[in-house]
């Protein structure tokens, strides 16, 4: 984030992916394809996670890049290109699930509404990573309500902001906090990490 | 190692990654870099100079424009304007190709709107491939079921032919399939 604009919020400054997309859009043919080979596998991987089904995720991947390349003009660099990418590829991800029939998984609503205390303060102890443990994991993070796991997935593993993923999601910072505090709990414990 | 340690899921997601070793298809790298490319000569086409032809036939009209085409580089479609021309079947090949380095534009209007558009970049594809009469050129078609869409599918297969000046496929595909365009690009079975 750069200074602060006229609003009093802070003014996006454009990433080197942004860049990259602009440049395509104004003429240089080669930056897009730089941009795809950049992003391609992390993008594809994420998707993969949330849609918790390979054959959606790569539809999904590809009407999504389609989308953003279609509509390049309508593009403003107000956010990080893979926030912008990621919001268009999780509409359509919502889209085919509801075309295939599949009932996205929501947490309970008593998870929705009310928060939780964090997890409880963890000791000291070193817990090497074990090959049942990532097999634990990769179990437990399928079995998460969709709306938990994707919130997971963009904190833990992409490092987005909490304010990037609230606009993914399109919902409130507070309850992308929530579901990921309920995802992390549910993980922990399915791990047996403390 | 501890819950709160940023490294631990980190680590549990690299370790499910390199087991899954997941990554796009080729099928989907290739898919989107041609839509990035086309859109790409789109831009391109629709900067350059412009001398406009206008046929009432178009299966007429476009052979020459084609001849043309094939003599140039890129070939991209800009757009449908049934309303400038009325209903009659009509073409603007807008042809950069003879005072200016390519991209050429063409332009066609005929019948329904998203199956012209199709049909155009069909032929545009058509057009751009170094043999037209290339025995494993198939033209792929798609659409609704229904005697329409059963002409109209003969009937851009019919054009197709006439426009390459010999005899083209004309492979239906199964509709449904979300991966490919109502029509999409002529492709070779060899490749």
């Amino acid at each position: 984030m750069g200074p602060e604009n006229r609003y009093g919020t802070a003014e996006y400054l454009p990433d080197e992916e942004s860049h990259l997309f602009l440049a395509w859009r104004d003429g240089d043919n080669r930056a897009i394809e730089t941009l795809y080979r950049k992003m391609r596998v992390a993008l594809f991987r994420l998707l993969t996670t949330m849609a918790n089904d390979p054959g959606v995720a790569e539809e999904v991947y590809q009407e999504a890049w389609i989308t953003i390349i279609r509509n390049a003009d309508r593009y403003e660099p107000r956010a990080r290109f893979r926030t912008f990418f990621m919001t268009i590829a999780r509409s359509r991800l919502l889209d085919a699930q509801r075309r295939i029939g599949r009932t996205v998984k929501t947490a309970p609503l008593e998870e929705e509404v009310f928060d939780i205390a964090d997890v409880d303060t963890p000791t000291p102890e070193m817990v090497a990573i074990s090959k049942d443990m990532v097999a634990r994991f990769e179990i437990a993070l399928r079995a998460l309500p969709d709306v938990q796991r994707e919130v997971f997935v963009l904190k833990e593993r992409e490092d987005y902001s909490w304010q990037d993923i609230a606009t993914i999601i399109g919902a409130p910072l507070e309850t992308a906090r929530a579901r990921h505090r309920y995802a992390l709990k549910k993980l922990t414990v399915a791990i047996g990490v403390i | 190692m501890t819950s709160s340690d940023p490294t631990l899921w980190k680590q549990l997601f690299d370790a499910v990654d390199a087991e899954q070793a997941l990554e796009p298809s080729e099928f989907s790298d290739r898919r989107i870099l041609a839509a990035a490319a086309a859109m790409s000569q789109q831009r391109a086409a629709a900067a350059a100079p412009a001398l406009v032809v206008q046929s009432r036939r178009w299966t007429q009209g476009v052979r020459p424009w084609l001849a043309i085409a094939a003599t140039v580089a890129a070939v991209s479609v800009v757009g449908i304007n049934r309303a400038q021309f009325g209903s009659q079947p009509s073409i603007i090949a807008a042809d950069a190709g003879l005072v200016a380095p390519p991209p050429l534009r063409l332009d066609f209007i005929a019948g329904s709107a998203r199956l012209s558009r199709s049909a155009n970049d069909a032929l545009a594809a058509l057009a751009a491939t170094d043999d037209l009469c290339a025995p494993d050129t198939v033209l792929r078609v798609t659409g609704s079921t229904g005697p329409l869409a059963e002409a109209r599918r003969a009937a851009i297969g019919a054009s197709a032919t006439a426009v390459a000046g010999c005899p083209v496929a004309t492979a239906a595909q199964p509709a449904g399939d979300a991966t490919i365009d109502a029509v999409t690009v002529a492709v070779r079975a060899a490749e």
